[in-house]
């Protein structure tokens, strides 16, 4: 077993193979980095993580008398790593046997302090308009390890901004402190590589090629990848201040990767969407098409209250009027025929949704159907990297899903465990004679729910529909039920490779609207508010695909066996 | 917490003697007061017919500062808005106009609700950029809390106001941000455009 000494913390790596920033993080401890990624090649250029180091023998320790960077250095048994912080570290270790003459730390604190102001030389310091400050690592750093004031007395580098980057990124490039993560992103994960650095020395910039701009499908990453203010979301640029937002950790519910997200939210709104760091699900990053696509969740065209079809059309109603109506009309249905009963779950409602829905329309007739709504499907998987041709390359470092819905496979597995087989949506759009359709739906893009349907699609008697946005669907229905979207509210994703990941509620949905689980709680004749986690406990007992979930599950969620069912 | 014993101080009141019984010494002390002043300097201000003067650093209502081209100098860095104890300012903040080569962000709508602020300065302080701050005007009424929700252009009135009135002129002066901090325009100048 080899072990490394972090600032007299004796840490056993067994037979990793770490560089120091990562050894550091091992005992517990932190070393400021900006160019080192974990999903990147190591460049050292910042020059942030700066150490000294030395080797421990026969009780003996041999400091060597300058200091490296961390990112770039591995460690090996027996070597000892002297930090900046080394004056802060934990109390409790023994200081290792140094040389008497030696002082901890002294050398890699002013190499620290010393980069900040170099990298401090060229930057604006423009924080209190720049988007980042209050998440900037330039701040953090500078802060923690810099000095106070500035012994520049010349004028400083303006090199103009570039906003013509990409027409969802903007480049503050006085900002850039060259680090050159969204250079090295483009050219290891997207594969794309637009981004390029021109000129030298202290006139480095960040830069595309004339007339290609940078436009991948995952060129938003390196928004999140600038340590600093330099690269900027148009869609983010002057909404809010970071310090403002409440995280709340999300599901991507765009495609059917499922993507661990941060969703920022401030008083009820999304503003912006991260990637959360799940090895399990996605990894470190996310694709454009989910970072950007949250807007229909704010969009003033949603369907935001009940409403029922009387002879003047559709009107509004309340809740407690209209529910059982709708329950009569349902059970009424349910007892003429009750195999022409039948309810479309769709895959973008959660785990907990479907099994209540389903549960409900089985407990008004065992022979009521329940079908799979429509899973849109645009397009072919797309992977990431890319060659020059556009090609995919083997490894694959991330795949966008050509299925965009969150949870197909939850959805399948309640639907199997309750009536024994999943009914596509195809058959029944082209049944006719059906006396009851429930719609359960949650489509964020009203395009792939009607593209589902045929054409000349005759409604059901009884049409009950519950949806995010009206549609061709809901100009046929009895029952109009406002839709709640991903971010409104908690339940569970089975991602397309049976990654179960439970997720909390980052918004309050429209003030008259009730959830797909509440409506059904409702329907179900339960009493009160209804919470996810409680059904998920029933569910877990109910289906055996979803025994995992019986205890509240990590946050990097759970791998469910695909095989069970 | 209980309070602890060696933390008690137990205080007698104070016996009278005869003549504070008779509290006449205590009567003539109080009457010399009022006669003195009676006699003396007036000093009850005639208000509303003569205004006080007050000091400089008496924190009336808010003003936003212009720059040296006249713009609203507020860069719309939400400084104010964070440290208001009183959650009294609304900034909705925009890339600035393509035109103004030396900005890139600027408040679209700037809003500071009158009847919520406590006039505590807070915001004055937290501006990196000197675009807030506190008037000497301190006479503010209006006929609903409609009217004393002041946005931007009346908050840039106050600026003019009180510039040129000369009760308020620009006491901070440039900070080392940007251009946004230069030196502010002479009240003449403001007169003129």
């Amino acid at each position: 077993m080899a072990t490394v000494y972090v600032n007299d913390v004796p840490v056993e790596i067994g037979n990793d193979r770490l560089n120091c920033v990562q050894a550091v993080a091992r005992a517990g401890q932190f070393l400021a980095h900006y160019c080192y990624h974990e999903a990147l090649t190591v460049v050292a250029s910042c020059r942030m993580c700066m150490i000294e180091m030395g080797d421990l023998k026969d009780g003996k320790v041999t400091m060597i008398p300058k200091v490296f960077p961390g990112c770039q250095t591995p460690v090996k048994d027996g070597t000892v790593i002297v930090t900046g912080d080394y004056a802060k570290r934990s109390v409790g270790h023994e200081p290792l046997p140094y040389d008497p003459k030696y002082v901890p730390g002294k050398l890699a604190k002013k190499a620290q302090a010393d980069t900040l102001e170099g990298l401090l030389i060229n930057h604006p310091l423009d924080c209190p308009v720049c988007d980042k400050a209050g998440e900037c690592k330039l701040q953090d750093y500078s802060f923690e390890y810099g000095r106070a004031e500035s012994r520049l007395i010349d004028p400083k580098n303006t090199p103009p901004n570039k906003p013509e980057l990409s027409s969802k990124i903007t480049l503050f490039t006085d900002r850039c402190i060259m680090c050159t993560r969204c250079v090295r992103f483009t050219r290891e994960i997207s594969g794309t590589a637009e981004l390029m650095v021109k000129n030298r020395g202290h006139h480095e910039e960040i830069d595309v090629f004339p007339g290609r701009p940078l436009e991948n499908r995952l060129a938003g990453n390196v928004v999140d990848l600038c340590p600093v203010g330099a690269l900027g979301s148009k869609d983010f640029l002057y909404t809010q201040r970071v310090w403002y937002l409440k995280n709340t950790d999300g599901v991507c519910s765009l495609c059917s990767t499922g993507c661990s997200i941060h969703v920022d939210t401030n008083k009820e709104i999304v503003y912006r969407l991260r990637p959360r760091h799940n090895p399990a699900a996605q990894g470190h990053f996310m694709c454009d098409d989910g970072r950007w696509g949250y807007h229909y969740v704010n969009s003033g065209e949603r369907i935001v209250r009940p409403m029922m079809r009387s002879d003047k059309g559709l009107s509004p109603v309340s809740w407690y009027e209209m529910l059982p109506k709708l329950r009569a009309d349902l059970t009424q249905a349910a007892a003429a025929q009750p195999s022409q009963v039948v309810a479309v779950l769709s895959p973008f409602l959660t785990a907990e949704e479907a099994f209540l829905w389903g549960t409900f329309i089985k407990g008004l007739s065992p022979q009521a159907r329940l079908a799979l709504g429509p899973v849109p499907v645009v397009g072919e998987d797309d992977s990431y990297p890319k060659n020059v041709h556009g090609q995919p390359v083997e490894p694959t470092k991330f795949t966008i899903r050509a299925e965009k819905c969150p949870n197909r496979n939850g959805v399948s597995s309640v639907l199997k465990q309750l009536q024994g087989d999943v009914i596509p949506f195809e058959k029944i759009a082209g049944e006719t004679g059906l006396s009851a359709l429930v719609f359960v739906g949650g489509y964020p893009n009203r395009e792939h729910l009607q593209a589902a349907f045929p054409p000349n699609w005759k409604a059901p008697a009884i049409l009950v529909v519950q949806d995010l946005f009206s549609s061709s669907l809901t100009e046929q229905a009895r029952y109009v039920l406002p839709g709640t979207a991903a971010f409104e509210k908690e339940g569970t994703f089975v991602n397309h490779a049976g990654l179960a990941q439970v997720f909390a509620r980052a918004v309050r949905p429209p003030i008259e609207a009730r959830g797909e689980l509440q409506v059904a709680a409702d329907l179900l004749g339960r009493k009160g508010l209804v919470q996810a986690a409680g059904v998920r406990k029933e569910l877990a007992a109910a289906v055996p695909f979803f025994d995992g979930l019986a205890d509240p599950p990590s946050p990097q969620g759970k791998r469910l066996e695909l095989t069970t069912v | 917490m209980p309070i602890a014993e060696h933390d008690v101080t137990w205080v007698q009141e104070p016996k009278l003697g005869l003549l504070e019984q008779l509290y006449i010494p205590a009567i003539v002390d109080g009457l010399q007061t009022t006669i003195g002043h009676m006699f003396g300097k007036k000093i009850t201000e005639q208000y509303p017919e003569q205004e006080p003067t007050l000091p400089p650093n008496y924190r009336g209502v808010h003003r936003l500062n212009r720059d040296h081209d006249n713009r609203v100098k507020c860069v719309a860095c939400y400084m104010c808005a964070t440290a208001c104890p009183a959650h009294c300012i609304d900034i909705v903040a925009a890339p600035a106009p393509a035109e103004w080569k030396d900005r890139e962000k600027y408040p679209e709508t700037f809003v500071i609700d009158e009847l919520r602020c406590i006039y505590c300065g807070m915001c004055e302080e937290a501006c990196p950029v000197d675009a807030i701050e506190l008037t000497t005007l301190y006479d503010l009424t209006g006929l609903s809390r409609e009217q004393m929700i002041f946005d931007k252009e009346k908050l840039l009135s106050v600026f003019d106001t009180t510039t040129q009135m000369g009760t308020d002129p620009i006491r901070t002066q440039a900070g080392r941000l940007s251009p946004a901090s230069e030196a502010p325009p002479t009240a003449g100048e403001t007169a003129t455009k």
